[in-house]
């Protein structure tokens, strides 16, 4: 009886111990994260991105759109465009005249053969 | 009759129907004695209610046989309860001590015997005409009673005030008084106790429930759960064996994931919500199992409250315009820190050797472990547990 009730109590916390694998956000196509621009300066600004979960399908192309409008709503801009696959993290030099007191807006992009993903916009000045 | 009402008419109905289907196969191991003193071994019917008195279902080599109270001085159970015929007209009565001084129960009285004389013991009312007009008193001529048969030995016996009229109590004094006269007594059911604490551990899966919401599609991503501990059953076997109160504590980790899909033309957007916390649960119910001894229907009815710690609630958001995606991001929202609720329960239980094992499925209504539309105010959660507890 002690024997059972040992095994038992060790099972359920050996369960409970388990991890299941997040397959919740899982996709095919890879979902990018624009993340900080570094380095502004009157003469441009670095890019960065990562990947939230890279999926399966093969990157073509990556980079950045960005734009004078600092609005936030568009993703029509200048792209900065890279051609093959990427797997880590990847960045961009914007080497571009940038003014005092307009805002410019990036996303990072990726495309491969069935999609186009566009990360989050991010805006940024030569104020901040 | 609102929903709720339904549910609980329709449990209750199960519960009296389940009830009596295990009375009427609750055989345990037991001997009538036939009016010519012959003992014979079989199973007897066990019951806890009034017609235990009234008559005797025996069986042997599968045939089951009723005795009324003139038909057979006795029977009993192994172990357990033991009833004879000739103390009380056209009944059986219960045997709680025997020996120089005899005590039996029969309903809501008992009976004294000492030689030849039997004295009823009785808890009642009587009315007193006074000049403000009738009123009720306790008749406590039991007390009386009860001490004057017990006045030939010298106890120490609390003061008549303070005495209740329990079978405990009654017992006590009884088996005091057979002890101090230095003589074999039988005190019946003394392998019972009053009070019992069994421990045991518990494992059980839980798939969660949500209600849909109106303006938006949200699906329920399959999701088991896990959860493991300890269970205390606190009963009174000699009162009612089928009744005890169960406390459970339980480690586990619980996950709600789920996607929800609102279409703005031309646009889709998509959020998946994925809420993940490892909580302590601890569920307290009343717990019927209808014929202890063998298979048979157990239900639960309780309370249950969860402390949660360390939630990760995280929500990941995007829309699509065909190919063409743009992902949000990710968020994280608040999440509860405790969450509650009530639950049923219905199972199996069964004796394996010295163990009591039980299968139970578990319904449970809860509150919510987020205050975000997404989740409904009321959650419902499936549980299957598997019980086990010392005998």
């Amino acid at each position: 009886m002690r024997s059972t009730l040992a095994i038992l109590i060790v099972l359920a916390f050996a369960i409970n111990a388990c991890d299941e694998s997040e397959d919740l956000f899982k996709r095919n196509y890879p979902r990018v994260v624009t993340g900080q621009v570094k380095d502004i300066s009157v003469s441009g600004a670095t890019f960065t991105a990562s990947f939230f979960l890279r999926g399966d399908e093969p990157i073509t192309n990556y980079g950045f759109v960005w734009s004078r409008d600092g609005s936030g709503k568009s993703i029509v801009g200048t792209a900065i465009n890279f051609e093959g696959n990427v797997n880590v993290n990847f960045s961009a030099e914007l080497k571009q005249t940038l003014e005092k007191d307009r805002f410019y807006s990036v996303r990072s992009f990726v495309k491969t053969q069935g999609h186009t993903v566009y990360g989050e916009e991010r805006i940024f000045s030569l104020n901040k | 009759m609102p929903r709720p009402f339904h549910f609980a008419f329709a449990f209750l109905l199960i519960l009296s129907s389940t009830n009596h289907l295990h009375a009427q196969t609750d055989f345990r191991d037991g001997f009538i004695v036939t009016l010519s003193n012959d003992t014979i071994r079989g199973q007897v019917r066990y019951q806890n209610d009034k017609k235990a008195f009234r008559r005797c279902s025996f069986r042997k080599n599968e045939k089951i046989e009723d005795y009324d109270p003139w038909q057979i001085k006795g029977y009993g159970f192994d172990g357990d309860k033991r009833f004879v015929t000739g103390r009380v007209d056209s009944a059986f009565v219960e045997v709680l001590v025997e020996g120089p001084l005899t005590l039996y129960s029969y309903t809501d009285k008992f009976f004294l015997q000492k030689g030849s004389e039997i004295e009823p013991l009785e808890a009642k009312f009587r009315m007193i005409r006074t000049d403000a007009g009738m009123f009720k008193q306790k008749d406590e001529t039991w007390k009386r009673t009860l001490y004057r048969m017990v006045s030939d030995c010298n106890l120490s016996l609390p003061n008549q005030s303070k005495i209740t009229f329990t079978e405990p109590t009654i017992t006590k004094i009884v088996v005091k008084y057979n002890q101090c006269k230095d003589t074999s007594f039988v005190v019946y059911k003394s392998k019972k106790n009053w009070a019992s604490l069994k421990m045991g551990a518990v494992i059980e899966a839980n798939h969660d429930l949500f209600f849909k919401g109106v303006n938006y599609t949200a699906q329920n991503l399959p999701s088991i759960d896990y959860a493991g501990g300890v269970v205390f059953v606190l009963g009174l076997p000699r009162i009612n064996e089928s009744v005890a109160l169960q406390a459970e504590i339980l480690l586990g980790k619980s996950r709600y994931s789920i996607r929800e899909t609102s279409e703005m033309e031309p646009n889709t957007y998509v959020s998946d919500i994925s809420l993940s916390h490892r909580n302590v649960v601890i569920p307290l119910s009343f717990r019927y199992t209808f014929a202890p001894s063998k298979l048979s229907n157990v239900f639960h009815v309780g309370v249950v409250y969860y402390n949660i710690n360390n939630p990760h609630a995280t929500e990941v958001t995007e829309i699509a315009n065909g190919n063409t995606i743009m992902f949000v991001g990710k968020q994280s929202f608040y999440a509860n820190n405790f969450m509650g609720g009530g639950w049923v329960a219905w199972g199996l239980s069964k004796p394996v050797g010295p163990a009591q094992a039980s299968m139970i499925v578990r319904y449970s209504l809860l509150s919510p472990p987020a205050e975000r539309g997404i989740f409904s105010p009321v959650m419902q959660r499936l549980s299957f547990s598997f019980i086990i507890t010392k005998r």
